[in-house]
């Protein structure tokens, strides 16, 4: 079961409104070799520019701390120790929450001063296997809660920042104490009852969206939620380009056969081998053609998936993906593929090598980069950045 | 009279060399015109890689 398993971490983030800088940070870090998947999320202290510092030192020093396995409360005091101290509350720091998790082992949990963390079964909340807490001398009035959770498949874990759970606090009459922690595990539950499978991806943004819509769409601090879903892995596959040997066609056509909203064919020449070999036909529909933006329009191949163009496709989603650029402000096609992309977690390039030679015809006032290279490059920022498996078929 | 049914081709080569600027001649028609003629995209045609095309 462990290899069949995915953990999907994702986060959603707002900053207090009339702030330049988010004055929490969430970062993660997968280590592949051990099965580990790592997550810290901090809150610096105020708001701003030096909240913002805050917390990504708390985070930066966390993620290194947490994967050379230094005891807690040593990582604890060094992080505390090497943040500044206010002036005025004489407090240093920036609170966190750190998860850390090696596939068929229990998760462990470090909390300090954040609201703490919730693990759903379904919709059922799951106590922590184990708690305690641990005091550092230098700090004995901020102890650290270390739990341990037995994670399963299709398990949830949230956590946030206490700009979701005191959302409407002092502010809303019927959110006296705000929303608290109560409120977002109520929350969760509902949007779990309403789509089981919910991504971690969506849920974050849902309980982040629905604790800025408590004050009216205002932040009155940085508000962040993370989420981590274990579940089966989803698998969406592009197959782009003619295979370097045409007796691999059908081989690679049959590569198609994955349900229509997994499937991307990028390429005019793929999309005719898929059609050759599948009898299958593309339409693209005129109303496509006009809204199409800046990229050719995309197609819907029957029984197969989406088809787009091929090199022009790719390499707007490669550079995209590697800008972060926002998804929905992208002509159509590539907007088409990255949605799905967010939405799988698995990603299967089936790609063929031969080059197409009208691409190397000096009329074409582009320069068109070879499909294997941006196919490579896309793998790549896909695994670091978006922390999706990716899986190369060369044909 | 039958109508005409004209293939616009949204593949690489054709949509730079200008086959996007094509998907302005439906909304340009001369009046005499309209009606007559059908518009339909297309993945690549095939064209540009025939040589008897001039490639
Ligand atoms: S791209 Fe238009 S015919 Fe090939």
């Amino acid at each position: 079961m462990a290899e069949e398993l995915f953990i999907e971490m994702e986060c959603a983030q707002f900053t207090k409104t009339g702030q330049a800088a988010c004055g929490d940070d969430v970062r993660f870090l997968t280590v592949e070799k051990e099965n580990r998947y790592i997550a810290a999320l901090s809150d610096g202290l105020g708001s701003g520019v030096k909240a913002h510092v805050l917390s990504n030192m708390t985070t930066t020093m966390a993620l290194r701390f947490l994967q050379s396995n230094l005891p807690t409360l040593e990582s604890v005091e060094i992080i505390m120790d090497s943040l500044p101290v206010c002036e005025v509350r004489k407090i240093s720091y920036a609170t966190f929450s750190l998860f850390d998790f090696a596939l068929g082992g229990r998760a462990k949990i470090l909390e300090m001063g954040n609201p703490g963390y919730i693990h759903l079964r379904g919709t059922e909340e799951v106590k922590p296997a184990s708690e305690h807490k641990v005091v550092s001398a230098h700090w004995p009035d901020r102890g650290v809660r270390e739990c341990e959770a037995e994670l399963k498949a299709g398990d949830r874990i949230i956590l946030c920042s206490d700009g979701v759970t005191q959302a409407g606090m002092g502010e809303r009459s019927d959110y006296k104490l705000g929303w608290r922690r109560s409120g977002v595990l109520k929350y969760a539950r509902e949007r779990i009852s309403a789509d089981p499978e919910i991504s971690a991806r969506d849920l974050s943004a849902a309980i982040a969206a629905e604790s800025v819509s408590i004050t009216y769409g205002i932040c009155r601090d940085d508000v962040t939620c993370l989420v981590i879903f274990l579940r089966q892995p989803r698998v969406m596959r592009i197959l782009s380009g003619p295979p370097f040997r045409p007796e691999n066609d059908a081989e690679f056509a049959r590569q198609a056969n994955l349900g229509e909203d997994h499937v991307v064919v990028c390429g005019g020449t793929t999309a005719n081998i898929l059609e050759r070999e599948l009898g299958v036909s593309v339409k693209i529909s005129l109303a496509d053609m006009r809204s199409a933006g800046a990229l050719p329009p995309v197609g819907k191949m029957t029984g197969v998936g989406l088809a787009t163009e091929g090199i022009l496709t790719l390499g707007r989603v490669l550079s995209a993906l590697e800008e972060g650029r926002p998804i929905d402000r992208e002509p159509r096609a590539a907007r088409e593929i990255l949605s799905r992309m967010m939405r799988h977690d698995r990603i299967e390039f089936v790609i063929g090598t031969k080059v197409n030679e009208c691409h190397q015809d000096p009329n074409i006032p582009q320069d068109l980069e070879l499909r294997r290279s941006v196919v490579r490059r896309m793998a790549s920022v896909l695994e670091k950045d978006y922390r999706k498996i990716v899986k190369l078929n060369f044909y | 009279m039958d109508k005409v049914t004209v293939e616009i081709c949204c593949g690489t080569a054709c949509y730079l060399l200008g086959a996007a600027r094509l998907m302005e001649l439906e909304a340009n028609l001369p009046e005499e015109l309209k009606g007559k003629v059908e518009f339909e995209a297309k993945a690549c045609l095939g064209m540009c890689n025939d040589d008897r095309l001039g490639g």
